[in-house]
């Protein structure tokens, strides 16, 4: 498997990730040199708790599949659109609206790290 | 029907001080907040010394890097989409509201309205843009519009406060915070709104301050002490500053005011997109029109916060305009501009001078000159005080105009005055 973060260097994946808490930051870091598909999707799962709302103590790892990100987890359209951009800046994707609006559940979420980062 | 306006809430994040008292201390003690800096970390820039305020570190375009004072924190969901004036705001708005005793349900009523001036971020403009290209115009910050365009004040402020009244941002330069002012008092005073929220703030970096030397505007004088120095012959630019200042507006409050707002008046000089009339022809109109839309006289005024900002112009102008509306009176009101402690706040400073008139109201102070030596001649005939001294203050005006010719002003009184 590529390297999903090579337009990163670890000092430079740090800078991007100002701010977000250390394990996360940790864990991105770590994907470089071992970038297999559950760690690429905890990963992300990992950057996108950060993006609930505050006061939130909901880890989207281990969350059962037909939660729904925006009714149950009270994600936004602009928090989505943020987390979107950060993984856009992350991965070097570009991810369409039409992605986004289809994204419902933590398991559709799941099916699009799959298909569009991890492979 | 007509109602009162009473000031029942101030709050400060300036160069001059955080909170009313640290601000109240500054004009008593002529404690300036011009500071040498470096706009630029490694280039030497022509400026030397801006307004700054002491503790933020709000230098980095993610929010997320940003460090306050001990005490001052903020949720992160509030940081993604502010410009670095918006933690200003937020502290000052904070502070505004706890004097007041506003409840949160009086807020979210739909009676409380928010006015704000800001000219927006141009680092953060700069700073996404740049990203934008670099990306082949692919990739855009979702947050880029909201925590950079002149509006991000009212977009944050409103959605965090939860405002349900009136809410909308004002651009007119160094007008702006006095018309934000003013238009608030109108909300009031025609019954539309019980209150008002009012905040003004600016940026202080490289973006906002820079581009201003390129219009020969700025001084270039390196010892904070002598940079800003309004009305003296020495003066060779203004010095400008950063912050926040927040101002609460209610009708016919049921508990003493800070202050009164009495009334206001605007107009324009139709002569230049940057320089003021030479004779000050529109503030002269405007300074005459905030008094008479107070019921007062110009002999009523006791004290007069001044625009001048340390321009070879502007301060001219703005003597001479003293001058036509006060040259009858006897023996005149004392007249300082504060800017020689706090350099120029752009948007911020029509509102922040209104609240240090609020302050000369409320603590019977008159604020000094600071840093004026050797008065320009055409100043000969006003009473231009060096020292702050203790005396009641019944009646102020404060004066502020920016670029195409906006001048401003509003007359607030005290208390006593019934």
């Amino acid at each position: 498997m590529n390297d999903p973060l090579h337009a990163h260097s670890p000092e430079a994946l740090r800078e991007e990730l100002t701010g977000f808490p250390e394990s996360t930051i940790q864990a991105m870091v770590e994907l470089k040199s071992n970038p297999s598909p559950g760690a690429i999707e905890e990963s992300v799962l990992r950057i996108l708790e950060f993006y609930l709302p505050s006061g939130s103590e909901t880890q989207i790892v281990g969350t059962a599949a037909e939660t729904r990100l925006r009714e149950d987890l009270g994600i936004d359209s602009l928090t989505f659109a943020e987390a979107a951009f950060k993984l856009e800046e992350l991965f070097a994707i570009r991810i369409e609206h039409s992605e986004l609006v289809d994204l419902e559940t933590v398991g559709s979420l799941r099916q699009f790290i799959e298909s569009r980062i991890a492979s | 029907m007509s109602h009162r306006v009473g000031i029942t809430g101030l709050g400060f994040c300036t160069s001059i001080g955080t909170g009313i008292k640290a601000v109240t201390d500054s004009l008593i003690n002529l404690r300036s907040g011009i500071r040498r800096v470096n706009l630029v970390p490694g280039i030497e820039v022509p400026v030397k010394v801006a307004g700054v305020v002491d503790g933020f570190d709000v230098g980095s375009t993610n929010p997320l890097a940003w460090t306050f004072p001990d005490g001052i924190e903020f949720d992160r969901t509030l940081l993604r989409s502010i410009p670095p004036h918006g933690v200003y705001a937020l502290v000052a708005v904070r502070e505004a509201l706890d004097n007041a005793g506003l409840s949160d349900a009086e807020i979210r009523d739909g009676d409380t309205g928010l006015h704000t001036a800001s000219s927006g971020s141009a680092m953060m403009t700069h700073h996404h843009l740049a990203r934008l290209e670099e990306t082949d115009w692919q990739r855009a910050n979702p947050n880029g519009i909201v925590s950079s365009i002149a509006g991000t004040l009212n977009f944050n402020l409103a959605a965090h406060l939860g405002i349900r009244g009136n809410n909308c941002g004002f651009v007119s330069a160094c007008a702006s915070g006095s018309h934000a002012l003013g238009h608030a008092f109108d909300e009031i005073a025609l019954g539309r709104q019980k209150r008002m929220i009012v905040v003004a703030g600016e940026d202080c970096n490289a973006h906002s301050v820079l581009p201003f030397d390129g219009m020969r505007a700025l001084s270039t004088d390196s010892d904070p002490a002598k940079a800003s120095r309004p009305f003296d012959v020495g003066r060779n630019g203004f010095v400008a500053a950063g912050g926040s200042v927040a101002m609460i507006l209610e009708a016919d409050p049921s508990t003493e005011p800070v202050a009164w707002l009495g009334g206001w008046g605007q107009a324009a000089d139709g002569h230049s997109i940057a320089a003021p009339h030479p004779e000050g022809e529109g503030l002269t109109r405007a300074m005459n029109r905030a008094i008479h839309s107070a019921g007062l006289c110009s002999q009523n005024v006791d004290y007069v916060n001044a625009h001048a900002t340390s321009t070879i112009a502007g301060d001219k102008a703005e003597a001479l305009a003293l001058q036509n509306v006060f040259g009858n009176t006897d023996p005149g009101p004392q007249i300082s501009s504060t800017k020689g402690l706090s350099g120029h706040g752009l948007s911020l400073s029509g509102l922040l001078e209104a609240a240090i008139c609020a302050l000369a109201i409320n603590q019977s102070i008159i604020p000094g000159n600071a840093n004026l030596t050797n008065p320009d001649p055409a100043t000969t005939g006003l009473r231009l005080p060096t020292k702050t001294s203790s005396a009641a203050v019944r009646v102020a005006l404060n004066n502020s105009s920016g670029f195409g010719g906006s001048n401003v002003c509003h007359v607030l009184s005290s208390p006593a005055t019934g």
